[in-house]
């Protein structure tokens, strides 16, 4: 889909929406490997490597999530900052169709 | 893209792994796993994708004779 | 305490309506060997570990399979959403329209509501890992029986891969059994000294 000047206002926001999904994907695809690695680290605390691979994996993740609240809003009630109105109720939410 | 040979050593890991030393009788033992490599690791969206990012722990329903059983 | 991310763990997004699946699939929110009992049992035991390993990969894969308790939510919700009244009866779904009409509630395909029955909290850790390892095998085992009944691949995704997570947390209850084991060996520890030794 080209962005250009005859670009409709329902066309940029088809665009922008891809770009959220596309977006919200890498994050949960890193917050899944996260989650891997938290559990392999439970039980194995002294795997260095594996510890290392952990924190580079939230470092990338804290990047993602910091493009995607900018753009999309808040992924967490208790951590970020809203716009006015309350950007915490907005939809979709994740159990609905629209959602991704 | 990490090819195919490397994620057959990474296999490997699930052939051969640890052994289990100092068993006693009425005690039940599941094999430690440890990462050999960290470079087995999936990329994270094949790890979405697979359900695990550890090759040796990647079981899918169907492939592996062991967990297909239908009764 | 826990802080709710507005994501699924694995996208859920069913394109087609289908409540019989809904009813089936509905066992691994309520059932018995669902993701409701898994929560509840691994958030219970961890009080009652006795290493930093096992309170944190029990506090971990509870905290874990209440996301797929949410997935399971959205694929029940998503497969019934916008169904007539009269096709939720055909589908079978007739008593629990009566009275669920088109909300997510838990209970098992056969239609029993939760019950904590379906879970132990032992304080014993080799009994509590022991039924966890048995708790991962009989979820990944109904996963399976789902898998075979669904056709939709919107619906079949999701579930390959909850179950191969199940497979992944059998893995990291053994190796928690495991340093458990080894570290009641080392110490012996009596609430009550036993008679023979007075």
């Amino acid at each position: 889909m080209e962005m250009g000047p005859n670009m409709n206002t329902h066309d940029m926001w088809m665009h922008a929406d891809m770009n959220r999904e596309r977006l919200l994907k890498e994050i949960m695809a890193v917050d899944f490997t996260i989650v891997e690695l938290n559990l392999y680290l439970d039980t194995h605390p002294g795997d260095r490597n594996a510890l290392m691979l952990y924190n580079s994996n939230v470092q990338r993740s804290r990047m993602l999530r910091q493009r995607y609240e900018s753009m999309y809003g808040p992924l967490n009630a208790l951590m970020s900052t809203s716009s006015y109105p309350w950007q915490w109720i907005e939809g979709p939410w994740p159990w609905e169709k629209e959602a991704l | 893209m990490t090819c195919n040979p490397i994620y057959n050593r990474c296999m490997m890991q699930f052939y051969n792994p640890a052994p289990i030393l100092n068993a006693r009788l009425a005690h039940a033992y599941v094999p430690f796993q440890y990462i050999h490599d960290v470079n087995c690791i999936y990329p994270p969206m094949k790890g979405l994708q697979q359900g695990t990012i550890f090759p040796e722990l990647d079981r899918p329903y169907g492939a592996d004779p062991e967990y297909t059983i239908d009764a | 305490m826990w802080v709710y991310e507005k994501k699924l763990q694995y996208p859920v997004k069913i394109k087609t309506c289908n409540p019989k699946m809904a009813k089936y699939i509905i066992s691994q929110y309520g059932g018995p060997d669902g993701e409701l009992a898994a929560s509840l049992r691994y958030l219970s035991q961890r009080f009652s570990m006795p290493t930093n390993e096992a309170k944190a990969i029990l506090n971990d894969i509870g905290t874990e399979e209440l996301a797929h308790l949410e997935i399971i939510g959205s694929m029940v919700y998503q497969l019934t959403k916008g169904v007539s009244a009269e096709q939720m009866e055909l589908a079978g779904l007739g008593a629990y329209y009566t009275d669920h009409d088109h909300a997510v509630y838990p209970l098992s395909a056969s239609g029993t509501p939760f019950t904590a029955a379906y879970i132990q909290s032992k304080g014993d850790p080799i009994a509590d890992l022991h039924e966890d390892l048995a708790a991962e095998q009989k979820a990944r085992a109904t996963y399976e029986n789902l898998i075979n009944l669904a056709d939709d691949p919107d619906v079949i995704e999701p579930l390959r891969f909850l179950r191969a997570r199940e497979i992944v947390h059998f893995q990291r209850f053994g190796e928690a059994l495991r340093l458990v084991q080894d570290k009641l060996e080392e110490k012996k520890h009596f609430v009550k000294k036993p008679d023979f030794m007075q």
